[in-house]
């Protein structure tokens, strides 16, 4: 992959000699950010944008970059945070993207009037190869010198005059961090802007193609020379602390240990913090559900509302708190540099099943909730190796899997709290087993490639941004809640459709219902016959209609028709199968909450027509197995969607993970029955 | 790609190329060669690993640690066995050695 960007390697003009644009020109321009990753790019076009910023793809493409419309003195500027860069010559989409995008080869993307190029101060000479390629390009270029007071803390000196005379542009000692220097960068971007400056080439740089040998060899050295006169002090005062936790944190065993102890700090934070605000959330929607059903009058439009539209919209917002204490730890370990060092250990292990080893954070944050994990894929630069782990993350046991979990455990082994645990254990392990085999599975045919050995930078250990991980988690969030949202409210009033449609009237009722919900009435049990009669409600529905009609399909599996709906009723969130099943065995929608006793006593009791119990041993494992493999989750499949670029991903993620939990759930029941 | 073979004494009279991947921790380096294909090639120069260019082992194994243009990198023993070296000390290719960088020299 690479693209024609070497026809401008030399250069040799110096000065600025196209007509320039009209100088009173203060209409909207272009402000592209350049820089190393971890050159701290996205800290300063936070700190220049704050909240105004918006997630955007380029135009035909799955690369994600955020832009901003802000205004510099009396200038209105569109900046854009391109993706991190090591080099012009780009080996992944993103960094193919982002030199499309410098060089204004990118369809429908405007070149941008002036290249802010943000340099580390303490890593100069690595960062100063890119800015060799990006001076060269001739655009009106500044270059802001980020982390200048951490230098200064370490006793590094950087003469920004000697280094403007190297680059050839303007440069800024800022800090991105602190806010230090930002009106003099302004000050440079709008001077630079407003009289269309472009660099002056180096004598040295200009003769750098023109040599032989390497030409990154040649490049690099010119770095070395502009760095060691620019730059005053140990360059390796910064590195001395990264070296020594680096002793341990990438050793071979003790790095292990750390990442798991990491890992499980993290999964401890998300899980412990998250319940306060999942509590009150789902008490608002409660609330809300409570408010409008006591206001509106008994209904359709009541139902619709309180079941269709709260009901679902809470059930997707619920898992909000997750989704986001996810992003925002996640945001603090990559900023800090601890996330190359994850990867860097867990390289060697991943290999075995063909994915990078920055594929094992996303796997392992599938196990809070999917979405995050396929966000926090974007990592990986191999699309391939992305896509593969996008396609088995939702194998992994998300939090929406350990109620029903929890249903069938507590069904199965209701006095034995060690089996329930060991069985609770072994559906983790069967996702872990199945997402490991799969990935192996797609890398050897559908995404079948090499794998790609691992070449990462190491970045200093730093302090994280607070505010940086907190803007990237309200960004992933509202994503989300978008993504999902929206399709999840469709899919909940079609959902809402099929289980209300077409009403049971009264009159239609069988004879023994009928003589049943008197008998009921009666007896004073008001709540009693109202279960009955939504029971009969959904038996009658378009949702009971197609449970029972697709019945025999899951019969294979052990599943009743009830199940065969609540299989159905969960397609878009899994969690559904225990409020479905609930209503179904007659308890009523709230049966679910009333605390699990009430439900497992009516499906232990629930019988086929033969008599015989449709909850079974094999019947349980069966639905456990099914409910581990199966997709059963449609925000995840939007959030796929959009993150793949196209419908053909999901679908094909649908597909093997039904066909994958239907043949599982088969061969377990079997082998159950035929055993116990 | 400059005409080094190991086998070929004549061009290299005091130097031989070995892999990367075999070199011991705390070996300072001069990259002679480098046989990966064009992407990861790409890659490996983008990160300052290219022909001339001097390199400090951190920590050696799968995946190793080097140190090259100031900073660490992490790399596969799979694509470090493509890099060759050789212990040309650091004046002879005409560039400083880094001030931190162990001056043990590997064999």
């Amino acid at each position: 992959m690479s693209v024609a960007l070497d026809h401008v390697e030399l250069p040799v003009v110096a000065a600025a000699t196209d007509a320039p644009r009209s100088t009173e020109r203060r209409g909207p321009v272009t402000i592209a950010l350049v820089g190393n990753p971890n050159a701290g790019k996205t800290s300063l076009f936070n700190r220049l944008t704050g909240l105004r910023a918006k997630t955007a793809n380029f135009p035909g493409t799955t690369v994600e970059h955020r832009r901003a419309a802000i205004a510099i003195d009396q200038l209105s500027v569109t900046l854009i945070d391109l993706p991190g860069l090591y080099s012009l010559e780009p080996s992944t989409p993103d960094e193919l993207v982002a030199c499309q995008a410098i060089s204004g080869q990118l369809a429908g993307e405007a070149p941008p009037d002036l290249v802010l190029l943000v340099l580390d101060s303490t890593n100069l000479e690595r960062n100063l190869f890119l800015a060799s390629q990006v001076v060269e390009l001739h655009r009106p270029t500044v270059a802001a010198l980020n982390f200048s007071d951490v230098a200064q803390r370490e006793g590094l000196a950087v003469d920004v005059d000697e280094l403007a005379r190297w680059l050839g542009c303007p440069v800024v000692a800022v800090s991105a961090r602190t806010g230090q220097g930002m009106d003099q960068l302004l000050a440079a971007v709008d001077a630079t802007v407003h009289e269309q400056i472009r660099p002056r080439l180096h004598p040295e740089l200009a003769a750098c193609g023109s040599c032989g040998g390497c030409r990154h060899s040649a490049r690099f050295a010119w770095a070395e020379r502009a760095r060691s006169a620019s730059v005053r002090g140990d360059v390796h005062a910064h590195g001395h602390l990264t070296e020594a936790l680096d002793r341990v944190l990438t050793h071979r065993w003790a790095g292990l240990g750390c990442f798991a102890l990491v890992m499980a700090a993290t999964f401890m934070v998300i899980f412990w913090a998250a319940t306060f605000p999942m509590d009150l959330i789902d008490r608002l929607f409660a609330t809300a559900g409570d408010l409008v059903s006591r206001w509106l009058p008994e209904g359709d439009l009541n139902s619709l509302l309180t079941h269709g539209v709260i009901g679902g919209v809470g059930g997707m917002l619920v898992f909000l708190p997750q989704i986001c204490l996810l992003f925002f730890v996640l945001a603090l370990l990559e900023d800090s540099g601890y996330m190359a060092r994850a990867a860097f250990v867990m390289d060697r292990l991943m290999h075995r099943v063909g994915l990078p080893g920055k594929a094992f954070v996303p796997l392992l944050s599938a196990h809070a909730c999917a979405i995050p994990a396929i966000m926090s894929t974007r990592v990986i630069e191999d699309r391939r190796d992305r896509l593969a782990t996008i396609m088995v993350i939702p194998l992994m046991t998300c939090s929406a899997r350990i109620p029903v979990y929890a249903m069938v455990t507590a069904l199965l082994l209701p006095d034995a709290p060690l089996k329930a645990a060991a069985l609770f254990s072994g559906a983790y392990a069967l996702g872990i087993a199945a997402a490991l085999a799969m990935a192996w599975l797609f890398k050897r045919t559908l995404l079948k490639g090499p794998i790609r050995p691992l070449v990462i930078e190491l970045p200093n250990y730093r302090l994280p941004s607070l505010r940086n991980a907190l803007l990237l988690t309200f960004d992933r969030a509202m994503a989300f809640v978008k993504t999902a949202g929206t399709t999840i409210l469709a899919i909940s009033l079609v959902l809402w459709l099929l289980a209300n449609y077409p009403k049971t009237s009264p009159d239609e009722l069988p004879p023994g219902v009928h003589a049943r919900l008197q008998q009921l009435s009666a007896a004073g049990d008001e709540a009693g016959a109202r279960h009955l009669l939504e029971q009969v409600s959904l038996e009658n529905s378009f949702a009971g209609q197609i449970g029972r009609a697709v019945q025999p399909l899951f019969a294979p599996l052990g599943f009743d028709w009830k199940m065969s709906v609540g299989v159905l009723t969960s397609f878009a969130a899994r969690e559904v199968i225990v409020s479905t099943t609930a209503i179904l065995y007659g308890l009523g929608a709230e049966g679910a909450d009333d605390g699990v006793d009430s439900l497992l006593d009516s499906l232990r009791g629930a019988a086929r027509a033969d008599g015989t119990p449709v909850f079974t041993t094999a019947t349980g494992l069966s639905l456990l197995v099914f409910y581990v493999l199966a997709m059963q989750c449609l925000p995840t499949q939007a959030v796929t969607r959009r993150e793949s670029g196209s419908w053909k991903w999901p679908l094909i993620q649908l597909g093997y993970m039904t066909l994958l939990a239907y043949a599982a759930a088969l061969v377990t029941y079997q082998a159950a029955r035929l055993l116990t | 790609m400059p005409p080094t073979e190991p086998s070929e004494p004549r061009l290299l009279p005091l130097q031989v190329a070995m892999p990367l991947s075999r070199q011991p921790c705390g070996a300072s380096l001069r990259i002679v060669r480098l046989e990966a294909d064009g992407d990861d090639c790409a890659r490996l120069n983008a990160l300052g690993v290219c022909v001339g260019r001097r390199l400090c082992v951190l920590r050696s194994g799968d995946p190793m640690i080097i140190r090259v243009v100031g900073a660490r990198v992490g790399l596969s023993a799979r694509l470090a066995a493509a890099v060759w070296v050789d212990s040309t000390p650091a004046a002879a290719s005409h560039e400083a050695p880094h001030p931190a960088a162990p001056v043990r020299t590997a064999v």
